[in-house]
């Protein structure tokens, strides 16, 4: 019932999918189509260590996916290599908060596994190199990925596509088109070649980054996120900021050799920031135009361009995202999120009982449940 | 299909721009080391984007030191074949491409003709049967490693064309050199704006407008035509009638009638049948500066009704609101002759004029007023739901009026 109303609304407007449906970013397969040109993009892609502080629901992890598929997009001709650095994924524990060197260790890898990920994407990148450069980065590829060894990630491009790969390892490239066999075959092939690995050392870093910056690359943006991931973080947020500041008091050093640092922080985290010198600080504040043109984007794709508002399927109401806008309880993208699917779904459901043009009762309605459930899903009830 | 000639881009033929100049501002701006974000002209049908953009490839910048363009051209140029460094979509390939339902394997034999024609023009074909993915490997590292080269990629007619060939020309030629400094892309197109991807090429971009010809600009492109064209040209003064609209100056210029105007801008929908049901449609809604769905039954209703077309005017008053929208806006939509701006459906501008300019002929006027009084019946129906002096009903009573007094 609950299912086929919601696809009798869906249908009624127009729309492919639910644009509404995902209120977590990092679940939202179309997170990319859906940005705004929201100013923080523009000052997070610059080539410069940031600072991002935002509430929950306020678009951090919507940020930093926007970055990492951005330079995956342009991959091999966009200045910067995106290194995804999930805290939580890689320290479980905060306590004790990890070592400046295990910091260095992590990114090398993810580093490394992202370099991986976006070449099998883009083989003909590595296969367009010399021998000896081809040499020296599979010998570098192999130091840096040894638990699990670069083979295991080459057995599993061997069986598979690369989207198996960075669905499992890094979904910044997951949306990317798969190369044709031959090259995926001959990159794999050209990686498998026997090379002593280099010992673990800090020059590392240097030395990738000289790699990658003759693959044409300008920078390496280290992605970092999830801080507010960790059990208690709100609670402790002294501790969180423990275990960052090994690697953000670093911030000046990294980026002398090129690895950028973006850090995508918990609003908590604020009153710790690091050296605001190292860091252009960003706020992740949202106006109430942008959070309308939130919404606007996400019916646009959703309707494949035919319209941006839900004004369009009713007789004569107008400005209906701005009413969204004005009752949200924090002007926040994920509130405004929650509150238009809440639409939908309150469409969907008297929709079912007849009538097809969205109207002023629903919006009421709508905005009535959003109040009372602060986003609990009303029809599943 | 036009009784009327419309001559073939000629480098004599074109007519200055305003925006061309900007345009060779922003390309000497990136010669001398400033990068520019991606431009975009959004501009309706006959507006000379397509000129534009062969002037710039053909005229502006052919045999300039240090600047290579690349020329894409989504829409078959009238009577042009591809020369080097160009690549157009045929229209056969547009129409196979918008009727299979299994659209990756066109979409990469396309692109491996683009990539592969642009690699050999550019000389950097090394391999034999080489994939997709060599040859747009091939292309982007031959502008990454020229930075002393600008690249000019003018992509034309993008916003017509199909999503999953502009997803995949995405993807393997435009994001990975959107942010290369020595790139400049310059994308055209009407009707509803593509959502790229790359942040780069949807949010960091600029808009120009491409506007209509000043009168005396409007008689310099016919006297142009007159001399080099090699088409009979019966009038020289068609500006009131044409607004400027270079398409149009054109065929006025050869006599043609507004209805003439009409039928060519809407000769990109090749079967005939469905551009008569599409243009019955838009003389149905052109009254309204902009529409919404709600509007779509009462406005064709008056239509059929007037026409004596009873049959038509129950059968589209019969259907729900989603058939209506299939069967009505959305082929309207597909043909980019209409697209959601500011609160409302609208027109392709040009169309619009000419449209309006076409019912208020005498013969058609008692058909406009009849179209007048059923956007009143509507606006006066939508006013009743919001309370009395409220902003909404006030609105809408104004919209009502404004059609009254249209018709006295």
């Amino acid at each position: 019932m609950f299912d086929s109303s919601l696809r009798y609304a869906l249908t009624a407007f127009g729309f492919q999918f639910n644009p509404f449906e995902h209120l977590e970013a990092s679940q939202d397969p179309r997170l990319g189509e859906y940005l705004i040109g929201h100013e923080a993009l523009e000052l997070v892609s610059k080539p410069q260590a940031a600072q991002v502080f935002a509430l929950p629901g306020a678009g951090k992890t919507a940020l930093r996916i926007a970055v990492g598929r951005a330079c995956a997009l342009a991959f091999g001709g966009q200045p910067a290599l995106p290194v995804s650095y999930n805290l939580p994924e890689l320290f479980p524990q905060l306590n004790p908060p990890p070592a400046p060197d295990a910091h260095t260790a992590a990114i090398l890898r993810r580093a490394a596994l992202s370099l991986l990920i976006g070449l099998s994407f883009r083989p003909e990148l590595f296969l367009s190199r010399s021998p000896s450069e081809q040499n020296a980065l599979t010998r570098l590829l192999r130091s840096l990925l040894r638990t699990p060894p670069l083979e295991y990630y080459l057995g599993m491009l061997r069986n598979a596509d690369p989207r198996r790969l960075a669905e499992r390892f890094d979904r910044t490239y997951a949306f990317l088109t798969p190369p044709a066999p031959r090259p995926l075959t001959a990159l794999c092939q050209q990686l498998s070649a026997a090379s002593t690995p280099l010992p673990f050392s800090p020059d590392l870093r240097r030395i990738f980054f000289e790699q990658v910056q003759a693959l044409g690359f300008k920078a390496i943006f280290i992605l970092l996120d999830g801080a507010d991931g960790f059990a208690g973080s709100v609670e402790a947020p002294d501790q969180v900021a423990e275990a960052l500041q090994p690697l953000l008091r670093e911030a000046a050093d990294w980026a002398s050799q090129g690895w950028v640092i973006k850090a995508f922080l918990p609003m908590e985290l604020r009153p710790y920031q690091s050296d605001s010198t190292a860091f252009q600080t960003i706020a992740l504040d949202w106006q109430d135009d942008e959070l309308i043109r939130v919404l606007q984007r996400r019916i646009y794709i959703a309707s494949q361009g035919q319209t941006e508002t839900f004004d369009a399927f009713c007789d004569g109401l107008r400005g209906i995202e701005t009413g969204l806008v004005g009752h949200l309880l924090r002007p926040l993208p994920r509130e405004a999120i929650c509150l238009a699917n809440t639409l939908l779904h309150t469409f969907a459901e008297r929709a079912g009982r007849g009538g097809e043009a969205l109207c002023s009762a629903d919006i009421e309605q709508a905005i009535q449940r959003y109040s009372i459930s602060l986003g609990i899903p009303v029809l599943q009830a | 299909m036009s009784a009327f000639a419309i001559p073939a881009y000629q480098p004599d033929l074109f007519c200055d721009r305003p925006t061309l100049n900007t345009i060779k501002e922003i390309i000497n701006q990136v010669q001398s080391g400033s990068p520019h974000c991606p431009i975009v002209i959004q501009a309706g049908r006959g507006s000379g984007k397509t000129w534009l953009c062969l002037h710039l490839q053909r005229s502006e910048l052919q045999g300039k030191e240090k600047i290579t363009p690349l020329l894409i051209g989504l829409q078959q140029p009238v009577n042009l074949q591809a020369e080097k460094n160009e690549w157009f979509l045929s229209n056969e390939a547009a129409q196979e491409l918008s009727q299979t339902p299994e659209k990756a394997a066109t979409v990469e034999i396309l692109l491996n003709d683009l990539l592969g024609k642009f690699a050999q023009d550019l000389g950097v074909w090394v391999g034999e049967q080489p994939t997709l993915g060599e040859r747009s490997a091939w292309v982007i590292n031959a502008l990454q490693r020229t930075p002393d080269t600008t690249w000019v990629i003018l992509v034309d007619s993008a916003f017509e064309s199909d999503w999953a060939l502009l997803d995949g020309l995405e993807k393997r030629l435009l994001a990975p050199v959107v942010t290369l400094p020595n790139v400049l892309i310059l994308i055209t197109g009407r009707g509803k704006p593509y959502p790229w991807q790359s942040p780069y090429l949807r949010t960091q971009i600029q808009m120009l407008s491409l506007d209509p010809l000043k009168e005396d600009e409007t008689k310099e492109q016919i006297e142009k035509f007159l001399n080099k064209g090699g088409i009979r040209i019966v009038k020289r003064s068609v500006f009131k009638q044409s607004q400027g609209h270079p398409l149009a100056n054109i065929l006025l210029a050869q006599d043609a009638k507004i209805n003439d105007v009409i039928e060519e801008l809407l000769a990109i929908i090749p079967e005939e049948q469905e551009r008569q049901q599409i243009r019955e449609f838009l003389e149905a809604l052109c009254p309204l500066d902009s529409f919404v769905e709600g509007h779509l039954k009462p406005m064709l209703k008056a239509y059929y009704e007037y026409r004596q077309r009873p049959e038509d005017a129950q059968r589209y008053e019969r259907l729900g609101r989603s058939e209506l929208r299939q069967q009505v806006l959305d082929r309207m939509i597909a043909h980019s002759l209409v697209h959601w701006q500011d609160g409302g459906y609208q027109m392709d501008p040009y169309l619009l004029a000419y449209l309006r300019l076409y019912l208020s002929s005498e013969e058609n006027h008692p058909m406009l007023e009849a179209l007048r009084q059923a956007a009143q019946s509507v606006y006066v129906n939508w006013a009743k739901q919001f309370p009395k002096g409220s902003n909404d009903e006030r609105y809408y009573l104004e919209q009502a009026q404004k059609f009254a007094q249209a018709n006295q």
